[in-house]
């Protein structure tokens, strides 16, 4: 069968889709990625062919504008409401009808017998409700936005629904989810699980790797692509300084070179290194500190890693709650907090010495394991297609 | 588990095993890529993981260098087709001796679980039997390397091995075989089937793929290295065996540089730079291509009849299985591929036998009843278990 992947332009909202993807590659169905330049960039770097639609977006000089210089999201914004949620996701929304013929076009003439589309991504289940076939959802990990992007949707999508003949905005026929169940927030539709594989991009492994550890623990601490990008500088620097003091503790961070300059010296336990896929190096490490992002709290739980977790913007907040509520992480959810070597140090001694977080988290290890994978999923998805939509 | 993927330095050797790859890595399983840059990057843009050891081996200049001025291989060739495998066996078996022991120590720090190395990489057996763990070898389409060409590769190696404390060079544990039992070579030794999986790189669908067009397309593939290699007058007689063809549109990819060096083209004929084959073999009705494993295989998923002009050392092989099934013709001299009334008559006879239509679909069907990489994977494990 021929499945068409959808997302909205930013890379990481692609890259959860990228096992299934080659899931159904190697089970003999054609895959084809598309959307703007920043999504079918982060495709072909997956091996995948791409059909490119619109503009690039780039999110991150999106975001950069509305934050006054030294000052992140999160210290401008706070902690965001259901409302603030349901507002950013109006975004998407938007380069959905934006974007809707042109999809449309696409998906007429390559003939797709199913729809994927990442969590934030509208236009797929419109798309797939005028060709008569089936739309797939897949959530990224913890998901408090479904209800408001779904209300989003609906009110910047229906009128172009109607006037493509459909009577409201279409509901998905399945939605997938690589959050371990007991993770996931209450309020979120139940989906069909699908085991979280962990891909990170591609790279080169490096030597550090094999290096054999020389302190009692090493935490790795990660950020993910955007927050440094968004004036999270001085809250690494914050971050940095909360491990003098904290004895027999190596930290790993993972920083882009430009930034080292600005970080300045750093105590001697502290190890830069180039971001590298997580999955490549996290089980070398008995720690995690970052900043809530989906794909890198499902990599650490995949390593069985207790967390503390620095939420900055939208989901981080939730996905922190939750690994708090399971007892395998520590949340520091206020700016100053964030922002205080003290709290910051205390929240890692604190992680560090109860064994209760460790065990916590490789009990959701577990139960990730247990669930289904990509490939008994693309069974699944077969079976859809061949029942329409 | 941990699966180590060795490859020589030639992309189009390690492509044939990206599919496994990407089946263990959906399983779960992690996969590192151990090979030269060529092949790092190669893995990076399969979006896989890798190791690369030593410097670039650049296999396209080695073989270049080797021909005079305007004679591509199988003009230049001696036309003893054994020896010419034996001959590219033996390049592979002498590399494989520089790399060995970087590789070993690649090996001695990731700690695989099994090994997997493709037709030509002769350090597998060794690494594996080394760690003591599984060595998978995965052809990459139609083989007519067993028996001489491969028998002295062993040989050897052997007194390294010894070195190493095995008793000899060791044997793979698996064969895995891409290829349809049907197209394969008679006598061949026989393999695991894995279903073949058309991964040719990413890439871009090109717009005119999408328009059905009023002519049979025809996709003229002639790989990595044909054109490069001294390949332009055959493509040259390729254009103009479809010059006059009127009901017949010709998508022939090729890198920009050779697409400058040929000047005009008659109306039917047009250029397009190199794309992904299986985001254009569905609006194709025929492959002509110089008989490499990828094109081979991917035309084969595709069902497509197909005319194979082979240039060299593996590329006879795939051509006279090709012809021997009837899913296609082969022309095998460089006179008979220089003519192109010869080619034309070849590509008539291509599309108006139904014949080699109805051959094309069963490899086609018969691939389809081939395991799939998800089902091959559950095997390794097992394997890897024992």
């Amino acid at each position: 069968m021929r499945v068409l992947m959808l997302s909205t332009p930013v890379a990481t909202h692609f890259t959860p889709m990228v096992p299934l993807a080659w899931a159904l590659r190697v089970a003999g169905h054609e895959v084809l990625v598309a959307g703007q330049p920043d999504v079918t960039a982060a495709a072909q770097r997956a091996g995948l062919c791409t059909s490119t639609v619109g503009d690039a977006f780039d999110a991150v000089g999106f975001l950069s504008i509305r934050y006054p210089e030294g000052k992140r999201p999160l210290q401008v914004t706070g902690r965001p409401s259901v409302d603030t949620m349901a507002e950013h996701s109006k975004v998407w929304a938007v380069h959905a009808d934006i974007h809707l013929d042109a999809y449309l076009g696409l998906a007429r003439s390559w003939r797709p017998d199913l729809i994927v589309s990442e969590q934030y991504e509208c236009a797929g289940p419109v798309v797939a409700a005028v060709l008569g076939i089936p739309a797939v959802t897949h959530r990224w990990a913890v998901d408090p936005l479904g209800e408001p992007t779904r209300r989003a949707a609906e009110e910047l999508l229906t009128g172009t629904c109607r006037k493509l003949g459909l009577p409201a905005l279409p509901v998905p026929d399945r939605i997938l989810d690589p959050c371990p169940p007991s993770l996931q927030v209450p309020e979120a539709e139940p989906g069909t699980p699908i085991q979280y594989v962990p891909f990170n991009g591609s790279a080169d492994l490096p030597g550090w790797v094999s290096e054999p550890r020389t302190t009692t623990h090493r935490m790795c601490v990660s950020l993910g692509t955007a927050t440094l990008a968004l004036n999270g500088l001085p809250l690494l620097r914050a971050i940095i300084s909360a491990f003098d003091g904290l004895d027999d503790v190596e930290a790993l961070v993972t920083v882009e070179p430009r930034f080292h300059d600005a970080l300045g010296p750093v105590p001697r336990q502290v190890r830069f290194v180039d971001p590298t896929p997580l999955d490549l190096f996290l089980h070398t490490c008995d720690a995690m500190l970052h900043h809530g992002g989906a794909g890198t709290t499902l990599a650490a739980i995949r390593a069985g890693l207790p967390q503390v977790v620095l939420p900055q913007v939208l989901s981080m907040f939730a996905t922190g709650d939750a690994l708090a509520s399971a007892g395998a992480g520590v949340v520091l959810a206020d700016p100053s907090e964030q922002d205080d070597p003290a709290a910051v140090r205390e929240a890692m001694r604190k992680l560090l010495a109860d064994p209760g977080y460790r065990a916590a988290a490789v009990g959701l290890r577990e139960e990730m394991a247990g669930m289904p994978g990509p490939v008994e999923v693309v069974a699944e998805l077969e079976a859809l297609a061949v029942k329409g939509g | 588990m941990r699966v180590l993927i060795a490859s020589t330095p030639v992309t189009t050797h390690f492509t044939p095993m990206v599919p496994l790859a990407l089946a263990l890595r959906a399983a779960g399983h992690e996969v590192l890529v151990l090979g030269q840059p060529e092949i790092a990057d190669a893995a990076n843009g399969a979006g896989l993981s890798a190791i690369p050891v030593g410097d670039r081996f650049h296999a396209l200049e080695l073989l270049r260098g080797g021909l005079p001025e305007g004679v591509r291989p199988i003009q230049a060739g001696t036309g003893d087709r054994v020896a010419e495998l034996t001959s590219a066996a033996q390049v592979w078996r002498n590399h494989a001796s520089h790399l060995l022991h970087d590789y070993l120590d690649v090996a001695a720090s990731w700690r695989p679980d099994l090994m997997v190395s493709e037709r030509m990489e002769f350090t597998g057996p060794v690494i594996a039997a080394v760690r003591g763990i599984p060595v998978v070898r995965h052809r990459w389409g139609v083989d007519p390397w067993d028996g001489r060409p491969l028998k002295f590769a062993g040989a050897f190696l052997e007194p390294a091995c010894q070195r190493l404390g095995l008793p000899g060079y060791p044997e793979d544990t698996v064969l895995l075989d891409p290829c349809p039992p049907e197209l394969q070579v008679p006598g061949a030794a026989p393999g695991l089937p894995i279903r073949p999986t058309s991964f040719n790189g990413a890439g871009e669908l090109p717009d005119w793929a999408l328009e059905p067009g009023s002519a049979r397309r025809v996709c003229v593939c002639l790989g990595r290295q044909t054109l490069a290699l001294n390949g332009i007058g055959l493509l040259r007689a390729i254009v103009a065996a479809f010059d006059g063809l009127s009901d017949v549109e010709a998508v022939i990819t090729a890198e920009p540089e050779h697409q400058r060096e040929l000047g005009d083209l008659p109306e039917n004929v047009r250029f397009v730079d190199p794309t992904p084959l299986d985001l254009i073999l569905g609006s194709c009705a025929a492959v002509v291509h110089h008989g490499g494993a990828n094109t081979n295989m991917a035309a084969t998923v595709f069902g497509l009849p197909q005319l194979v002009l082979p240039q060299i050392q593996d590329q006879f092989a795939a051509a006279e299985r090709v012809a021997a099934t009837g899913a296609g013709l082969a022309v095998e001299t460089a006179g008979r591929q220089d003519d192109p009334a010869v080619l034309r008559e070849n590509l008539r006879a291509l599309l108006d036998d139904p014949r080699h239509v109805e051959a094309a679909a069963g490899l086609r069907l018969s691939t389809t009843k081939m395991p799939a990489p998800a089902e091959v994977v559950t095997d390794l494990e097992k394997l890897v278990l024992r």
